[in-house]
């Protein structure tokens, strides 16, 4: 019987797997860079290397803020501010534009929203920066995809994480040996060293897995499973979100002029009842409105849970109207500590790195996952493939599929960080030509794999993606002077630049081991004098 | 969390790991002959001592962040930690026990620094 659960556990650990292995790598790759989503939008954002200059209180950033919104977005019904810290060195203000107003052509213009790169000290639009979407783009596209609605993407990313779910379940339960063979990795076996290495990277972070799977499909829990809300509420949302979240009502206009009181005080208050804790977010509604609203967010760091405290106040007195989040309820504090974890904004920097290694060891399982179903299903056909035979319809479409995401992911990610630095400054529409760099590059890799899934192809575009990425420092000394020679050598510049300079560096030193174990491995086998072997009939990667 | 806090539950956590691997029959036939296994008290005293280290570990990243805070770093330890013994078993097994005496002594330093340091 335990043999029987065996191995149906496996039949269902490798179909789960299968099905959704490529968008799931997909969505790891996106999700570990985006643990460094600020840091990546610095690195390219060049312009703002040095503005990290002498932090700027959070009071007086917010002012100038606001300054800036009242000139520039005097109709709008809603503000949202985020002020400066230890990531971010700069302000960004987003706007939604006032019903009938064009929109500003502006790169930070897109649907109802306007945003703007602040100066934090001087309150300055920030107009030589270039135009990014930066590591927002990497974090959208692990759950929102792109070139598609969002809510049809969130549905097949949940599929995914459901799939993957069951994937870690079946496999942990399927897998007989997993303390003894715990710390087991034979290279050179084939089959057993890509199953050895498949093990270690799922079991070693096996806590990270099943907490990242969870945890993901809990972010989107309220999309999925709302019928409790909608039971409980009877169908108003706006209710609950107030209730559960503390999220300002957006308020009709009253028509009568008012003057937004000044927001520095407000601010001093709110830090006074956080002892201390700075604000990370200030919203506004209706500013210029009797009606308007003031609302303070705490900044997340420091707390396990991703839902800040926050303070409202009435925007034309400055009366306090309400507090929330300081006392969360149990099942809301569940969820906060869940998405937080998910999120780990509250990491330090090696904290945060802890998390990354993590996520991409779940890279490496979901690649190795993806390519063992290869070797075991050309193991299968053996006989057929050493007679001359072709491989099947499936396994060359695994192979073809396998090289598009695992050796073409890292070469869509290298290009458009390349894109980034080469596009040039003033370009119109720029943060769009970068992603269309992205997936361009992506999609001719996925095509020449489709046309010939074979070991050169491997080879090629592991190489490819290992240069493009090594090549992202010498790229970023060429364009700009925040390079390695100065962030580590004279200290220079933020740290954040030199660590991504750093990790593109190793990632592209590890693709390029990868082609290279790869590269020795083919002569060898040339120099065999093996049986025929046809062209095209060789196993894609490591079957040797 | 502070660099010598990191260094030091890392630390411990590769000796810990390094040292329960004896414990499984593949890893002391690797360093100590074909078909050895270790015998009862020598298996007790692996365990002692491995559990320790990750304890220890454990302790460092909750004497310096707090214990939400510091048992998630200390599971991304394992993690991290865990990595180096796997390749190290596998292409060094001699240097693994070797590795984790030292580091096991310096991560103990490196807690007790943490410790005594203001």
């Amino acid at each position: 019987m335990r043999a029987g659960l065996r191995q149906s556990m496996a039949w269902l650990h490798g179909w789960s797997g299968l099905l959704v292995c490529w968008v799931l790598l997909l969505v790891f790759c996106g999700g570990t860079a985006s643990y460094f989503k600020d840091e990546i939008t610095l690195w390219m954002k060049p312009e703002l290397h040095r503005a990290a200059a002498a932090p700027v209180p959070p009071a007086e950033a917010a002012t100038l803020a606001v300054a800036f919104l009242q000139r520039n977005a005097p109709r709008s019904p809603r503000w949202f501010i985020s002020l400066p810290d230890e990531r971010s060195p700069v302000t960004q203000v987003l706007w939604i534009r006032a019903p009938g107003e064009p929109g500003s052509g502006i790169g930070g213009s897109r649907g109802r929203f306007e945003s703007r790169t602040l100066d934090p000290a001087t309150g300055a639009f920030l107009g030589t920066v270039r135009d990014t979407r930066g590591g927002e783009f990497l974090y959208r596209l692990h759950f929102d995809l792109y070139y598609m609605q969002p809510l049809w993407a969130r549905w097949i990313i949940g599929a995914c994480a459901m799939c993957m779910l069951v994937a870690i379940l079946s496999g942990v339960i399927t897998h007989r040996r997993i303390f003894q063979d715990i710390f087991t990795f034979r290279p050179r076996k084939g089959q057993r060293s890509w199953l050895d290495a498949h093990n270690a990277t799922a079991v070693l972070a096996l806590p990270f897995h099943l907490m990242i799977t969870y945890t993901g499909l809990v972010t989107l829990m309220f999309m999925y499973m709302p019928w409790g809300v909608q039971t409980a509420y009877r169908g108003d949302l706006q209710a609950f979100n107030n209730e559960a979240f503390g999220r300002a009502p957006l308020g009709l206009p009253s028509g009568q002029a008012a003057p937004l009181v000044p927001v520095a005080p407000l601010v001093a208050q709110a830090m006074r009842h956080w002892n201390g804790a700075g604000p990370s977010r200030v919203a506004i509604t209706l500013a210029g409105d009797a009606n308007a609203t003031v609302t303070i967010s705490r900044g997340s760091a420091g707390a396990l849970s991703v839902d800040e405290p926050s303070m409202r106040f009435d925007g034309a007195t400055g009366k306090l109207v309400a507090t929330s989040g300081d006392a969360p309820a149990p099942a809301s504090q569940t969820r906060g500590v869940m998405v937080g974890l998910h999120e780990a904004h509250f990491a330090g920097p090696l904290l945060r790195a802890l998390f990354f290694v993590s996520g991409l060891s779940g890279c490496v399982m979901v690649a190795t996952g993806a390519l063992l179903w290869g070797v075991k299903t050309r193991q299968r056909q053996a006989k057929a493939l050493a007679a001359g035979a072709r491989p099947s319809f499936g396994l060359r479409l695994v192979d073809a599929l396998n090289i598009g995401a695992i050796a073409g992911l890292p070469i869509a990610f290298a290009a458009y960080f390349w894109a980034n630095r080469l596009l040039p400054v003033a370009m119109a529409h720029r943060p769009d030509a970068e992603i269309r760099a992205f997936f361009a590059a992506w999609a001719v890799a996925a095509v020449l794999a489709q046309l010939h899934p074979a070991r050169a192809m491997w080879r090629a575009q592991l190489w490819t993606g290992a240069l493009m990425l090594a090549g992202i420092p010498v790229l970023n000394a060429l364009t700009t002077d925040t390079h390695l020679g100065a962030t580590l050598l004279r200290g220079q510049g933020p740290a954040a630049v030199a660590g991504f300079d750093l990790t593109v560096l190793a990632l592209g030193i590890a693709l390029g081991a990868a082609a290279w174990v790869l590269g020795r491995r083919t002569a060898a086998r040339k120099a065999v004098p093996a049986a025929r072997q046809p062209h095209g009939a060789r196993d894609a990667k490591g079957a040797t | 969390m502070n660099g010598l806090a990191f260094l030091a539950a890392l630390a411990l956590v590769f000796s810990g790991f390094s040292t329960l691997s004896q414990t499984l029959d593949r890893h002391y036939a690797d360093r100590n002959g074909r078909g050895s296994v270790p015998g009862t008290a020598e298996r007790v005293r692996l365990h002692g001592l491995g559990w320790a280290a990750l304890a220890l570990a454990l302790a460092a990243c909750v004497l310096e962040q707090g214990w939400p805070m510091g048992t998630v770093a200390w599971v991304g330890m394992l993690t991290l930690g865990a990595l180096p013994v796997v390749v190290l078993l596998s292409c060094a097994p001699a240097l693994a026990l070797r590795a984790a005496g030292w580091s096991g002594a310096l991560g103990g330093c490196g807690l007790l620094a943490l410790r005594a340091l203001p």
